[in-house]
Parts: C-alpha cells; structure tokens; sequence
C-alpha cells in the first residue's frame, strides 16, 4: 500500500520544527512501527536523517512508543499501543499525520522522541512501601479482598506510556497518577505510606507542569491499557483525605 | 487553617474540589433562584410577595448576599487559575484535529459558556440589583420591573439564551463536580449523570419558560 506521511521534524529541543511529507510503500501486515523502519531505511538510502522515534519492546508492554496518529495518541485502534498498530488499519492511498505526545512537561527531543522524565519523577515522589524481606511470605497470610485486588490489578496495568497526557486537551497526568497511587491504595501493603504517596505524587505531578482534570476524559479513550477514570476519583478522594488527616506532610 | 487552605487551594486537585463545592452550592442557590421566581407565573403580587419575605430577613439577607458574591467569586478565580494553568501546559498544539470521542458538547464549551454566564451576571446585576440599590428603596413594583424587562424583545433573548447556556454549563458542570471531589462509583454513576442532566434541562427550560409564558399571558398585575 501507498502512503503519504505528514511528520514532525525536530532536530533538537531547541529546534522549531515542521511537518515534512514522505512516500512509504507499506504491508498491510506490517506494524505501524516496521513501516516507519522501512521509511528510515529509505531515508538513509538517499543519505537523509532518519525519523527518531521511542519504541523498545514492540509487544505493547513497555510503554516506550508513544506517536499522535492523525490525532490521536497511538493511532485509530482502541486498547492498542503504536507497535501494535498495523498497517490494515489503514487504506490505500492514506494521507497520516504522525506528531510527537505534546505537553510542554514532555519535551521533544528529537523529531517524535519526546522526554517523558517526568513520570519518572512522579514515581520517585510516590517513594517505597514498607514490606519485611526475607523469605517469600505465605501468600494467605495477607488476606486481600478480591475486589481490592482486581482494582490494584486494574490500575497496575499502565505501562507509563503518556497517551492520556498527549490525548489531554489541558495535557493533565492524572489519569497516570492516578493509576500509580491506586494501584497501592487498594491493597494493604501499600497502607503504611498511602498519605504520603498521594501528596507527594500530586505535588511533583503539580511542579512538572502538566495542567488540571477537567473530566473530558479523553485519557481514557485513548489509553492503550483501558486504565478507567474511576482511578482520577480516587486520586482526588485520596487526596482530599490525606490533606485533611493530621499527619506529617510531605 | 489558612495556610492549610492556602497550600490546598495551591495544588490543581484542591483548586477543582473548591470549584466542585462553590459550583454544587451555587446549583443549590440557582434552584431556590427559579423556585422563587415561578412565583412570577402565578402573580404579581405574589412574587412581590416572596420578595418582601426575603427583605424582612433583614441583615440576613445581607450576609446571604454577601456569602453568595464571595461563592461566585471563589468559583470564578479558581476557573481562571485552573483555566491559565491548563493553557500553559501546552505551547505546541496538534495539527490534526483527532480526539478520542470523549468529549461532549458540554465540556468542550465549559470556558465559552463560563465566560458568556458571566456576561450575562454582570447584566442581571445591573438589571435589577444595582437598579434597587441605586433607586428608591421598596417603594417601586419590583415585579413589574421584572416583567417589563423579560418580556422585551432583547431583555426576552437574553434571559431565555442566559438560561440555555446554563443548561449547558450544569450539563458537564454538574456530574464533573462529583468527580472532581472523588465522588464515583458503579452503584451511582448513573443516577449523578441522570440527575445532572435533570438539573440542567429543568433549570434551562424552568427559566426560560418564563417570559416566554408570561407573554402567552400568565401571571399578571392583579
């Protein structure tokens, strides 16, 4: 299939940047990723740049791609990262947009590579969580209820990808943040510092520059990993509850 | 306390729960509003009536007033505080216009209709408010007053458009506190969306229904 590509150029993060067009002749069984190889290929063939772009485990777990397909944050396919976008979800003769996640918390780095540091640093905020070590404990001397358990599970599921921040309209990581501090909240080993981990996560979110929920949302239409707006709530509930709880802040 | 409220009001999360809270408190107010102003269907005289009941709470009604600026005011500079956060957080914008289908009339226009509400507070102020405060104290028909303004032909527009775009406003407004303030669950999902768009149709229609209904000739001087 042929293909027309519209995309962003950057040569660094100080670069303006532009859209530049391209010819791809693409599979249809091809990945979304394999076709912009294939793409590359042809560019260093005539001695141009390559396109940079993030991608690592090409198995949707790593959370390393990220690309705004004609709008939307990895591509026309629900519950699916770049990488696991193929090329039949397209037509013959297609014209796409490809842009970088856009968030001034996520610089561009290069072309499509932007820096995502700041979920890391989210992470860092949330800190550790108090277990014994040792030996693996019998695994019922914890009981869990199962519903706490397949929330956790649920909210776990985010591989940190940054789609509902580039998907944002206010370019807001909560529904990110909101994973990651319900994925503890919910289970009791994550007790012992759950006030501390939902200030600390929403200050670093707050300092990083992303905006504020206005409950669009769009983050969860396009996360790859159908993380659900009912973690945004407990964020907030876990929030507002440890700012009214007479304890040590952060 | 201030500095709790201050480091609160500081974070993006504290700053959409105090608008969720002035935004629930000011739908309470907005309700008792055209409850009160139904009356006006029935008679002039009655709506006098309530609006003489309202005066003789005396220096009640003044904190009441007094309480109710401070409530629109709070919810207006925390929406413009979160409203230039959210605008800073993204200098480069998209080119295609994509989405994931998420959006909804409502919350796509929330900053539009939160402006135009604002106008349209301004104006009622001076309608009837300042026009009070100014004129001579209790001796005019404020009724009257009433109904000459909203059944003229702008004064008409603008009140039933007013109305509409608060209908608009609650549609995403109204559920959007609830999850602001952490408020979800399977078991009531449904009935906050449901009772949100009850809200934001009755009051939409409610207040538009009556100058269109005192043209057709309800209520009346006797």
């Amino acid at each position: 299939m042929q293909l027309t590509l519209e995309i962003w150029r950057q040569a660094g993060p100080q670069d303006k940047g532009r859209f530049e067009t391209y010819q791809v002749k693409a599979s249809p069984d091809m990945s979304f990723l394999e076709m912009l190889d294939v793409l590359n290929e042809d560019l260093l063939a005539q001695g141009k740049e390559p396109v940079a772009f993030d991608h690592d485990c090409r198995e949707g777990i790593c959370g390393s791609c990220s690309l705004v397909i004609d709008g939307v944050p990895h591509g026309p396919k629900d519950l699916t990262t770049t990488c696991q976008l193929h090329m039949r979800s397209f037509q013959e003769g297609d014209r796409i947009t490809i842009e970088p996640f856009r968030a001034n918390a996520f610089p561009v780095h290069k072309d499509l590579v932007i820096d995502r540091s700041a979920f890391d640093r989210i992470m860092q905020a949330g800190g550790y969580i108090s277990v014994n070590t040792g030996s693996a404990p019998e695994a019922h001397s914890v009981p869990v209820p199962k519903e706490n358990a397949e929330q956790a599970m649920d909210a776990a599921a985010c591989i940190g990808c940054g789609a509902c921040v580039a998907a944002c309209p206010n370019a807001a990581a909560m529904l990110f943040t909101a994973a990651k501090v319900s994925q503890y909240a919910n289970l009791p080993q994550g007790q012992p510092e759950r006030t501390h981990r939902a200030l600390a996560m929403v200050q670093q979110m707050d300092a990083e520059g992303f905006g504020a929920c206005t409950n669009h949302y769009e983050c969860m239409g396009a996360c790859p990993k159908g993380i659900s707006v009912d973690n945004i709530a407990r964020l907030n509930r876990e929030y507002l509850r440890a700012e009214s709880l007479p304890e040590l802040k952060p | 306390m201030l500095n709790w409220l201050a480091r609160v009001l500081r974070s993006s999360i504290g700053r959409k729960s105090g608008m969720a809270i002035s935004g629930l408190l000011l739908v309470g107010f907005t309700i008792t509003h055209l409850l009160g102003n139904l009356t006006l269907l029935q008679s002039n005289a009655a709506f006098n009536a309530y609006a003489q009941k309202l005066h003789d709470l005396g220096p009640l009604l003044t904190v009441a007033e007094l309480g109710l600026l401070a409530l629109f005011l709070f919810h207006i500079v925390l929406a413009i505080a979160v409203s230039m956060r959210n605008q800073g957080a993204r200098s480069v914008g998209y080119r295609a216009a994509g989405g994931t289908g998420q959006k909804t009339i409502g919350s796509r226009t929330m900053r539009f209709t939160a402006l135009l509400l604002l106008i349209f507070l301004v104006i009622h102020i001076a309608d009837f408010r300042w026009k009070k405060l100014v004129g001579a104290e209790g001796s005019e028909d404020l009724a009257q007053l009433v109904v000459d303004r909203i059944t003229q032909p702008f004064g008409m527009t603008l009140y039933i458009v007013a109305a509409l775009v608060l209908g608009l406003h609650l549609s995403h407004g109204f559920k959007s506190a609830f999850q602001s303030l952490g408020l979800r669950h399977n078991k009531f999902n449904r009935s906050i969306e449901c009772l949100g768009w009850a809200l934001a149709i009755g009051l939409a229609l409610g207040f538009a229904a009556i100058p269109v209904a005192l043209v057709m000739g309800a209520g009346g001087a006797s």
